[in-house]
Formats: structure tokens, sequence, C-alpha cells
């Protein structure tokens, strides 16, 4: 399904701020598995979505979805074969337009944009029956600007609007992490029932430990930009939460560690 | 008398400038400057085949398509080659005046002897009226005056509602989607890049249309005469936004209208009132100034009265 092979991506080269986010990442997604990624901070874990998404070329390395090449693809082709979920709850919509406008848009993805009417009758009746099925009580007000709704509401749309159009790959991007509680259990449990329902692909990235202990079939683990640990099956079954945090802190020590000794043989050699 | 229809024609030609400069400015978000360029460019343009012996009405329209190649230089040096927005406009804009000097052949081109749209509704309203003046609400009114008073808001609502219809298609829908949240669209498989040059080439147009009715109307078309009008059109746009509100896209088309006329009226007052014409240009920047500075004034000056009462 998606071949990630070798993808090595480094910003701001040459400079005091170059980061060496992703250092030769291969990973291949089985087509209908739902991936889930996890790593410390700065591990390139959201970079290495957004080099799938195209929101920049990779330096090396090649990507392939479906036997096509899509590793020189710009990100708006791209966004014909995925969909996506960002981090900010704001990102996934248009504030000014519509909860209908918006659909209209996301309806026509991987489509040629004409002069047909956006909002058509028989597309507002469909947005009206999926956004009912959310029960936060939208579905009245199909004309009101997104802008107007909350973060959480706005991420429960963004997700519809991302599986309307069956995508090839699902890309989450730590889509609950700015939420409230309350919000992102809603969505994380619908993002379930989607992936589920639909038989999606996905590929989504978590902060937390419960999520990806719970959700996916298979689990990644990321640090300083590449893949430590790839856990699919029963092993993927059996992980709990608590596990994952204790491999987290073990590669926070280690990380500590290498600073410290560094700093040691600094004081001493130099 | 003759006054008040002529601002109120004026008002009307212009609209479209203030809708070209709507679409940029507002739906875009893209500060694009070419509107001077281009308003002139439509102009000349249109004065040039106008001489040439054209029809007006063939001679008219063409001017859109000369403002679009404009508006899509502007929009590409923006996109494609990562140049600042304002640079990008103020580029085109000074290579324009060079174009248009290049079209004139000289730096101002008389229509009065030509035939022009102004010539064939003054024929028009002269056979449908049966004189060259009519009596209206006791006042004496040429025909040609009420004759143009009388067509040019069809066409300009004929204009702004093909617009509307425009951006509520799935292509318009995306173009304001582009200036809304240009990372959303990339998400939905358009190329926002496209959408941009596509947007600003339908602003330059409409900018372009304007000058090449307003060349015809005041009689002339002048290398100079584009100078101010990015201020002139955004004025106009910022009164109509207080008049209607932003948040409906018919409601700000027809305020944008609405502001336009509404501008040159203001306008055509404070010159009754002995303005000096050459402030005008001072007086529509500080009128802008004030606009957009007022809202952010209020809450500011609220807070301040708060503290007062507190102290």
């Amino acid at each position: 399904m998606l071949e990630i092979k070798g993808i090595l991506k480094t910003f701001n080269r040459g400079s005091v701020n170059e980061v060496r986010a992703l250092q030769g990442v291969t990973l291949n997604i089985q087509d209908g598995s739902f991936t889930v990624v996890i790593g410390t901070n700065g591990s390139g874990k959201s970079t290495l979505l957004n080099a799938v998404a195209g929101s920049f070329l990779v330096d090396e390395g090649t990507l392939h979805l479906a036997g096509r090449n899509i590793t020189l693809w710009p990100e708006h082709r791209r966004a014909a074969l995925f969909g996506r979920v960002f981090q900010n709850p704001f990102s996934g919509t248009c504030p000014q337009l519509s909860i209908a406008e918006n659909f209209a848009l996301a309806a026509r993805r991987g489509f040629r944009r004409g002069l047909g009417w956006a909002v058509h009758g028989g597309l507002r009746r469909e947005v009206r029956e999926v956004v009912a099925r959310l029960n936060m009580g939208l579905e009245d007000r199909l004309d009101a600007p997104i802008g107007t709704l909350s973060g959480g509401q706005r991420q429960a749309l963004t997700l519809l609007m991302a599986t309307w159009q069956k995508p090839q790959l699902l890309l989450l991007d730590e889509h609950t992490a700015a939420l409230d509680p309350k919000s992102a259990d809603q969505v994380i449990t619908l993002t379930e029932k989607i992936i589920t329902r639909d038989r999606l692909t996905a590929l989504m990235v978590t902060h937390s430990m419960q999520q990806a202990a719970r959700f996916g079939d298979r689990l990644v683990m990321m640090h300083r930009g590449q893949l430590i640990e790839d856990l699919a099956g029963d092993r993927k079954k059996r992980v709990r939460a608590e596990e994952l945090l204790e491999r987290f802190e073990e590669l926070r020590r280690s990380d500590l560690l290498d600073e410290s000794a560094a700093e040691m043989l600094e004081r001493c050699y130099v | 008398m003759s006054l008040l229809l002529g601002s109120l024609t004026i008002g009307f030609i212009l609209s479209l400038l203030a809708l070209g400069v709507y679409i940029s400015f507002r739906i875009f978000d893209f500060p694009d400057i070419t509107a001077e360029g281009s308003i002139t460019l439509g102009a000349a343009f249109t004065a040039v085949l106008l001489v040439k012996g054209w029809h007006p009405l063939l001679a008219t329209p063409l001017a859109f398509f000369a403002g679009a190649l404009a508006g899509a230089v502007t929009a590409i040096l923006a996109v494609k080659f990562n140049i600042n927005k304002l640079l990008s406009g103020i580029m085109t804009m000074t290579a324009l005046y060079s174009v248009n000097l290049r079209i004139m052949g000289r730096s101002n081109i008389p229509l009065m002897n030509e035939r022009t749209l102004v010539s064939e509704v003054e024929a028009l309203s002269q056979k449908v009226f049966g004189a060259s003046t009519v009596t209206f609400l006791r006042w004496e009114v040429s025909v040609r005056d009420l004759g143009q008073l009388l067509l040019c808001p069809l066409l300009i609502a004929l204009v702004a509602l093909v617009l509307y219809f425009f951006f509520r298609t799935n292509l318009g829908t995306a173009m304001r989607a582009t200036g809304d949240n240009a990372q959303m669209i990339r998400a939905q498989g358009v190329d926002d890049g496209t959408m941009i040059i596509l947007g600003l080439a339908i602003s330059n147009g409409l900018i372009a249309l304007s000058g090449a009715l307003l060349a015809q109307y005041q009689g002339f078309a002048d290398v100079q005469m584009g100078i101010g009008m990015v201020v002139w059109g955004l004025a106009s746009v910022i009164i109509g936004e207080a008049m209607v509100g932003t948040l409906e896209l018919g409601y700000t088309i027809t305020g944008a209208v609405m502001g336009s006329v509404l501008f040159r009226l203001l306008v055509a007052i404070a010159l009754r009132w002995g303005v000096n014409p050459n402030d005008l240009k001072l007086l529509t920047a500080a009128f802008v100034f004030l606009a957009l500075v007022t809202p952010k004034l209020i809450p500011f000056l609220k807070g301040w009265k708060r503290r007062l009462a507190h102290a």
C-alpha cells in the first residue's frame, strides 16, 4: 500500500538551527491496516506524516502509494489520495465558509472543480444526514460559518470531511492533542468507528500512550528521526500504556546519559 | 443635478474597481497594487481599439482580458517566484506604466469624437425619450446623463450577479477557501497557487473593465488616471462592509457596489463644500486610515474609560 523507503529530511541545513528530522525511515503500511506512530518530542513522528502528505519534499528516499511513485508529487496532488486531519483543530476547515460549503469542498477532493453548483440539494441532504449522526446538533446549522463552532466540533467535522471521499490512506496528525478530554474522547471514538466501518488504511500519530495501546493493529515508535520499535499482531495487542511509558523513560535516561557523558568528556579533554 | 447624476454614474462605474479590490484584498487576502496599472490598462486598451473604429460593445469587454493578464502576472510573481505580494504588485504596476504608454503611443487619448458606449447610449436615449432633455422632479436633465445612469446599474448588477453565482460554484468556493485557509484547501486537493492566479486575473479583469468604462464616460484615457485607485477602491469596500457587514457573500458584493456609489456621493458633497480637488487623495487616505484604526480604537477607549472610572 504505502511504501516509505529510506527517507531523509534535514531542515535548515548548514545553519545553527539544523534539524535532522528524518534519518532514514523505512516503513511499509499494509492495505487495511491501522498504524499508530508514537515517539518522544522532536522524534520526527509528525515530520514523517508531513513527508507522506507532501508538506515538503524529502531530501532522499522514495514514497510509493499503491505502486505509484509519489515522491515528487506536490501536496495538493497527493491530497487526491489522502484524507488528512491536523493537530490544530482550526487547520482542517475554512472558518468563513459554512458547514455545507466546507463539505462541498471535501466532496470534490480528487475531482476537477468546475462551474457546477457547490452546495446542491443532494449534497445538503447527505451532509445533514452525516452531521446528524454526530449528535452535536449541527445538522440545523449547516449554513453557519464553521468558525463559530468549537475546536472539538470542528475536528469532528474535519474527520468526516477527510473520510467523505473514501481516502486510500487516512493521515491523522495528533488530531486530539489540542482538544479538551471530552472532545478528544469523542473524536478518537469517531475515528475508530469510521476506520472500522469503511475499512480504511490509516496512519495515526499520537502523543497519548493510552490511545497508542488501545487503538490500531500496529505500533511503531520513533526516536531521533528513526524507527526504533515496530509491534504488530499479538505483540501490539498485548502492549499496555505503562510499558510504553517505561520505554519512553528509558529513552529519556539514555539521552540524558549521552548528554552528561559528552559533557564529562568535554570537561576532561577540551 | 448634473453633478449628482454624474457622481452616481461614476460611483457605479468604479464599483467594478471596488469589486476587484474586494476580491484581491478580502477574498484572497492579497494586497494587490496592480489595480493602479490595470485600470489604466483597460482604459488605454479600449481607447486604442475605439480610435481604430472597433465597436464599443466589442472593445469594452476586451479590456477585461487585458486586465486579467496583468493580474495573472502579479500572481505568478508572488506564487511561482515567491516574491512578496506587495512587491509583486508594485513591479507589475510599474511595468504597466510603460506598457500603457506603448499601447496608447502618447500619454492621453481623447474619445470625445469617437463612437463609444457613451455616444451609443446618448443616441439610444434620444430615440427613447424623443428629446435631448427631460424634466425630472422639476429638474431639467439631459437624456444622455439619464440614459447612462439607468444603464450603468443594469450592467453592474449583471456583473455582480455573475460574480455571486461564480463564487457559489465548486471552483468559486475553492477560491474563497484559498484566502481563508490555504492549508485546508491544499488538503482537499486544490492547488492554491492556481486559485490565486485565477482570482487575481478576475480581480484585475474587473478593474480594467472599470477603467474602460471610465475612459469612455470621462471622454479620454490618460496614463495617470490610475493613481490612487487602490485606496479609492478600498475605501468603497470598507464603506460597504460598514453598511452590510461581512458575513454573507451576497451582502458583501452588494456592499462593495453600494460603498462605491456612496463614496462618490461623499466626494461630490466634499467638492461642493469647496474642498480643493487636489486634497481628495489625502482625504481618502486619511479616511481609510480612520476606517482601519477605529475598530481597534474602540475597545482601547473602553478600557481607558474603565481605568478612569476606577481611579
